[in-house]
């Protein structure tokens, strides 16, 4: 722990000792907890015989990596396209609806890709409700495109359900961002969009690349939507020799290069961010005034949103909706459905709210006491990241049944794999809202004789505030949505809402897991909609 | 100044209002973390299962109400469930592990996580619905067979599996992805008894006729040979069933194939139960498993899902082909385990979907 030793001057009592500073020592336990099921992976893919990897590189992977990069891109550039402009327009622009549509847009969130490829598969499928209508209109040749096996269909699934990041993460720096600058390149005689390609967008670059960066990692350990549209990446490629052919061995060979693949994306976004530090102050902050779009242009905006909105969410809750209707007239909604519901929310809460506690000191070591001690463990908390679901499970089975049995089987365990797996969101977020946050602030404080948690407790998180609610909703709505390592962990007799889906679709029994489905959906909702309200009050009177 | 006290006033509400609401953060993780401590019961009998809830639970019931021991069941994929098995090694809380495809449990077997199972009541299952050394055994079975729509297709036009490959039915048969577990079980035992030449030519074949009718699961290649738009579909014989209860009307009929003088008759997969040697409750786990199959339990699997009782003394649905009426291909179940791998790598070989 060289790294952790070099910042000592910044921490004068204890100069000249090697005494780890607790902010410093909290990061290490996170990132140690973390990192446990990557240690698992590396450690059964070192067992793995020269052959194998040859066979293994010669067999499959140069086709994966090529079809997993592919999916990425596409689905990053997308989401950059939609979670961009409209995040600029519901900022800085006025029209009906407005306020309602900054929150909607954001619904898409609580939809769990698996269940957008179920609902899209069915409705292009031949039996499906789509094709009588567009034969009808286009005549009785018309033929849908199949969304099996085809790279629009998966970039076009996976972008609708995770555009959201993108929305998310600029609309926060949208927010932020002091309308100023903007101001003064439009003084001196750049044009509107110019000054927006310029100036105000350079900005929002370490939040869009954050927001991209979680696009593209999501999209790599995605499982369950590239399994209903069959379409192979590394992820598929890992459950299958996991579960099908029962090579764990060789399961783990592969989650290792996905881990090494996603090592590289992770070093390009902070080359992105390292390039585009800015802070801003808070003397003269104003934000942005929206503009008034006239009619015809309001009316655009409008559609636009509709059009997104009723894509990514209206479509497949009203399919959810049908086909729950007639099920939950049989009464689906008993005692042990409620109980499902009470598990979910609970587990979820857990996980978002240890993620943020854990967030705050990590982020904050990793901006303002780098040092290569504290980006290795900033690197250690994105190792669960990519890792697809089963393989945690799996490396959190091997470590807690092992090394700590008493927590093994219990939720703590299903909390920590929601940590493994969805911390760096939190962490992107509170570093995205820490990296626009003048040190100076803290320093004043510090100056002053206060001490550093005083600091941080008085200063530093009500700035960040805005950025730990979105980070404490992602983690939620992700924990909420969580399916593969929820699947192998939860204690016997522990069922979240996204197992009971996964029971009920397992055995070809889809109308039974609408009810579930539907309600997974709709109690992000209203969380999304305060955590965006609440962010943006406190914005505006800050 | 009212300006400046509503100011200071509205700071503070805030601050109470956020005080609130981390101390509600923080109460609800206490609670979740601490709210449902395990309670391992040691009378109660922990199951693995891969196979449906909807159609363990109505056996885990009989057997609690007959015996008195309370069971939990831990539903999972059958795959998955193995991995997580061999990670836990001795710390598994699991005493019996259920799933749909007994090549799992041959593989279980193969890592040494199983005990023998030491019902007397054994030897009224056929060997071949056993392992070798009695550490799994099959409690149901299911065919493979063809569902075709009776308005495109003869009765007798086609009748066998192999014929699915046959160039005359190009762009006609509907099968499920290649991943699928009974896909691959059916898969191995074709490969048992005709080899690989002939395996690999049947995929070949079934290849090029199922191109774009690959579906993701057994249900829906159902619901599309019924709704006509493909006549042939490879399946299992009991998503025929379903389909008919839910619409008896359907032009839809079931084929069971190879049943001819010289074809190599109806092939099976099975589901099967094992007890864990790390099973905590070794005694209960042995009581569960004779009374998968005594009669009782081998009723219920009948009655919920149309699968064929193992035990020869209970009959199967009524509304499924008698067990006596169909030709069975002569496969031993280890036997068809040990073609697996090999049936695995021709399909990696002719690239099926």
């Amino acid at each position: 722990m060289h790294g952790l030793a070099t910042d000592q001057a910044s921490w004068p009592r204890h100069a000249g000792l090697w005494h780890p500073k607790p902010l410093s020592l909290i990061a290490l336990v996170v990132a140690l907890l973390i990192v446990m099921p990557l240690a698992y992976v590396v450690g059964n893919a070192v067992l793995v015989s020269g052959d194998v990897w040859v066979q293994l590189w010669q067999g499959r992977v140069p086709e994966l990596l090529f079809n997993t990069l592919r999916l990425a891109a596409g689905v990053a550039a997308v989401t950059l396209v939609w979670g961009v402009g409209l995040a600029w327009l519901v900022v800085r622009y006025d029209f009906p609806g407005r306020g309602v549509w900054t929150w909607l847009l954001a619904a898409p969130l609580g939809i769990p890709p698996y269940i957008m490829a179920y609902v899209y598969t069915e409705m292009f499928a031949y039996w499906g409700p789509l094709r009588p209508l567009v034969q009808r209109v286009l005549g009785a040749d018309a033929q849908l495109p199949a969304l099996y096996d085809s790279f629009p269909g998966a970039v076009l699934i996976l972008s609708l359900a995770t555009y959201p990041y993108v929305y998310l993460l600029s609309r926060a720096a949208f927010l932020r961002t002091n309308v100023a600058y903007e101001e003064a390149a439009r003084l001196s005689g750049a044009g509107r969009w110019r000054a927006w390609l310029r100036v105000v967008l350079p900005m929002q670059r370490p939040a869009v690349a954050a927001g991209l960066f979680l696009v593209c990692l999501y999209v790599m350990a995605d499982f369950g939507a590239v399994s209903i549209l069959r379409y192979s990446t590394f992820t598929r490629a890992v459950y299958v020799q996991m579960t099908g052919r029962y090579d764990l061995m060789g399961a783990a060979a592969l989650s290792l290069m996905l881990v090494v693949l996603s090592l590289a994306f992770f070093a390009a976004e902070r080359h992105f961010r390292r390039r585009s530090r800015f802070f801003q102050t808070t003397a003269g902050y104003r934000p942005g005034s929206r503009a008034a779009l006239t009619r015809w242009h309001a009316a655009l905006a409008c559609c636009a949103c509709m059009a997104l909105f009723g894509l990514a969410f209206g479509v497949p809750v009203a399919y959810l909706g049908v086909q729950a209707a007639t099920h939950i007239s049989e009464g689906a909604l008993d005692g042990a459905f409620w109980g499902y519901a009470r598990n979910s929310f609970l587990g979820a809460a857990a996980a978002a709210t240890v993620a943020v506690a854990c967030a705050v000191p990590m982020a904050y070591v990793a901006l303002r006491r780098p040092s290569r001690g504290h980006s290795l463990l900033l690197h250690a908390a994105y190792a669960g990241y990519v890792l697809p679901g089963p393989i945690v499970a799996l490396g959190l089975i091997f470590c807690t049944a092992h090394l700590m049995s008493p927590v093994y089987g219990t939720v703590a365990v299903v909390v920590l794999a929601y940590m493994v797996r969805f911390f760096p969101q939190c962490l992107q977020a509170g570093e995205a809202a820490l990296h626009q946050i003048t040190p100076a602030l803290e320093e004043a404080g510090r100056c002053a004789g206060v001490p550093l948690w005083r600091v941080l407790w008085r200063v530093t998180l009500p700035l960040m505030r805005p950025g730990l609610i979105t980070g404490w909703v992602l983690v939620f709505v992700n924990a909420m949505k969580e399916l593969p390592a929820t699947l192998l962990l939860r204690p016997v007799g522990f069922d979240t809402l996204a197992v009971r889906i996964w029971i009920e679709t397992s055995e070809e029994f889809y109308a039974q897991a609408a009810p579930a489905a539907l309600l997974l959906i709709l109690v992000t909702l209203p969380l999304l909609a305060f955590a965006l309200s609440y962010g943006s009050v406190e914005r505006n009177t800050a | 100044m009212p300006d400046r006290r509503a100011a200071h006033f509205a700071r503070e509400t805030a601050a109470a209002r956020r005080g609130a609401l981390l101390r509600g953060l923080i109460a609800l993780t206490l609670l979740a973390l601490i709210g449902w401590p395990v309670i391992a019961l040691s009378q109660t009998l922990t199951v693995y299962s891969g196979r449906g809830e909807r159609f363990t639970k109505p056996v885990l019931e009989a057997f609690t109400k007959q015996t008195g021991i309370a069971v939990q069941v831990q539903t999972g994929a059958s795959g998955a469930l193995l991995a997580k098995l061999r990670v836990e090694g001795e710390r598994s809380p699991a005493d019996v592990f259920i799933t749909n495809y007994v090549g799992v449990l041959q593989e279980a077997r193969r890592h040494g996580l199983l005990a023998p199972v030491t019902a007397p009541t054994l030897i009224q299952i056929a060997p071949e619905f056993r392992a070798v050394d009695d550490t799994w055994l099959a409690f149901s079975a299911r065919l493979r067979v063809i569902v075709y729509n009776t308005g495109m297709i003869q009765p007798g036009a086609i009748t066998s599996l192999l014929e699915l490959a046959d160039p005359k039915w190009q762009d006609q048969v509907g099968t499920v992805t290649s991943g699928n577990q009974s896909f691959i079980g059916g898969l191995s035992a074709i490969y048992a008894l005709q080899g690989e030449a002939a395996t690999e030519a049947f995929l070949r074949g079934l290849k090029a006729n199922s191109e774009g009718r690959v579906l993701p699961k057994h249900t829906p290649v159902v619901s599309a040979v019924a709704a006509g738009q493909f006549p042939l579909g490879y399946v299992n014989h009991y998503y025929y069933y379903r389909h008919k209860a839910k619409e008896p009307e359907a032009p839809l009929n079931i084929l069971i194939p190879d049943q001819q003088d010289g074809q190599m008759g109806a092939v099976v997969t099975v589901a099967g139960a094992a007890v864990l040697k790390a099973a905590k409750n070794p005694a209960a786990a042995q009581e569960f498993m004779a009374f998968l199959i005594s009669p009782a339990g081998q009723q219920i699997f009948a009655a919920v899902n149309y699968e064929y009782p193992v035990n020869s003394r209970v009959p199967a649905h009524e509304a499924v082909v008698p067990r006596d009426r169909i030709k069975i291909a002569p496969v031993n179940l280890s036997m068809a385990h040990a073609s697996r791998d090999k049936a695995i790598g021709l399909i990696d070989k002719v690239g099926l979907d």
